[in-house]
């Protein structure tokens, strides 16, 4: 029998702090028991502390590459982190 | 190993203890009318207690539209109390626009498949009634059942996916049964549900076996309804945070549901299979019913 998790909001890409988005993953990332790596997260405030995602509340705790202006086929943006290991609290 | 409970999710598995208690001690009085009220009572005043203040819960309401249609009698009515004015009141009966409802409510003291089928009516004729305007909240209003108990969960979700394939917009949105479940519709969403409020065609009905922590499902639900869109639910989820980040649903496939929805008779041999459930799974039920009517 087809059993799902459910979620309770429409998952999308948003970090959050405190209810303000300040992150967004290239795409949305299915959240581990007690890890989630995002391949690129697009910088839009404080990733410092416990932040939401997905209903998951998740800390960084390592960042492989910091990139100020990202230039590649999906366009122009920054600043950028790459390889963002992340702790999932619960 | 399960997270260790939070206050919030702690209180609200008290008060399902409570209500079940209740139950037990209301199932002393032999008066039938008045053991109905009791258990009524007994859950429209924690729902009273602890929705937004913006709504109220009020029982013996009369619901009615534009064109002078009323609709059958419900247990409660969730209404806005802050924006509508009513049409009536006379001692403890008020007769209300349909516009002003956001969801009305039917208490049940044991779910199974007579009782589904009464909530099922009532809401096709609820929500047959005319919207003059726009609502508090959707309009037609949402529909909601609360059961203290039930003792076959497989067979109840069963006649709830059944009865909602049948009339999928006359569906009633969730019901609840104490220290049991949810019985709910749902929309996928990658490879989560997302619940959803207003019934239509293309919903996957669902059932969520939360044991102690119905209510508190239950709560947040109608506290979604009541808040009328506001922020509150994100916050209310970071209190239950354990049940809802764990929280789980099963649900039928397209084919078994479509066969069972296409023929009377082979709903009626699907069925058969939940009846003596016995120390079966609902997973193992559910591959003997598809299995009694020709499915792999």
């Amino acid at each position: 029998m087809p059993e799902a998790p459910l979620s309770f909001r429409p998952r999308s890409a948003e970090i959050r702090k405190s209810g303000t988005v300040v992150g967004l993953t290239d795409r949305i990332y299915d959240v581990g028991e007690t890890e989630v790596v995002f391949d690129e997260v697009l910088i839009k405030g404080d990733l410092s502390g416990d932040l939401d995602y997905n209903g998951h509340t998740i800390r960084v705790v390592r960042v492989d590459t910091a990139v100020g202006l990202l230039v590649d086929g999906r366009g122009a943006r920054g600043p950028v982190w790459k390889g963002v290991v992340c702790e999932v609290i619960h | 190993m399960a997270p260790a409970a939070g206050k919030a999710q702690q209180w609200l598995q008290l008060y399902s203890e409570n209500l079940a208690n209740s139950y037990r001690a209301s199932a002393l009085i032999q008066h039938r009318v008045t053991k109905g009220e009791t258990r009524e009572r007994q859950i429209l005043d924690l729902l009273e207690a602890l929705l937004p203040k913006r709504t109220a819960v009020e029982p013996d309401v009369v619901i009615a539209d534009s064109r002078d249609a009323e609709s059958p009698k419900f247990d409660a009515a969730l209404l806005d109390r802050l924006f509508w004015p009513r049409l009536f009141e006379q001692n403890d009966t008020a007769v209300v626009m349909i516009e002003s409802v956001l969801a009305a409510i039917e208490i049940k003291s044991f779910l199974n498949a007579a009782e589904i089928q009464d909530v099922f009516r009532k809401t096709t004729l609820l929500r047959g009634m005319a919207c003059a305007g726009k609502g508090a909240g959707p309009c037609p209003p949402l529909v909601c059942a609360f059961a203290y108990t039930c003792d076959n969960l497989a067979l109840a979700f069963f006649d709830f996916a059944c009865a909602y394939a049948l009339a999928p917009a006359s569906s009633a949105t969730l019901i609840c049964v104490l220290n049991e479940g949810l019985l709910c519709l749902c929309r996928q969403d990658g490879d989560s549900l997302v619940p959803v409020d207003v019934p239509a065609a293309g919903l996957i009905p669902a059932a969520a076996v939360l044991g102690p922590d119905a209510l508190l499902m239950f709560v947040y639900t109608l506290s979604g309804w009541a808040s009328l869109g506001g922020g509150s639910l994100d916050v209310y989820r970071a209190y239950g945070r354990h049940v809802f980040a764990t929280a789980t649903v099963v649900y039928f496939e397209d084919d078994y549901l479509s066969a069972v929805a296409g023929s009377a008779t082979v709903r009626e041999r699907a069925r058969q299979a939940y009846l003596r459930p016995g120390s079966a799974s609902l997973t193992e039920l559910y591959k003997a019913s598809r299995r009694s009517i020709g499915l792999p």
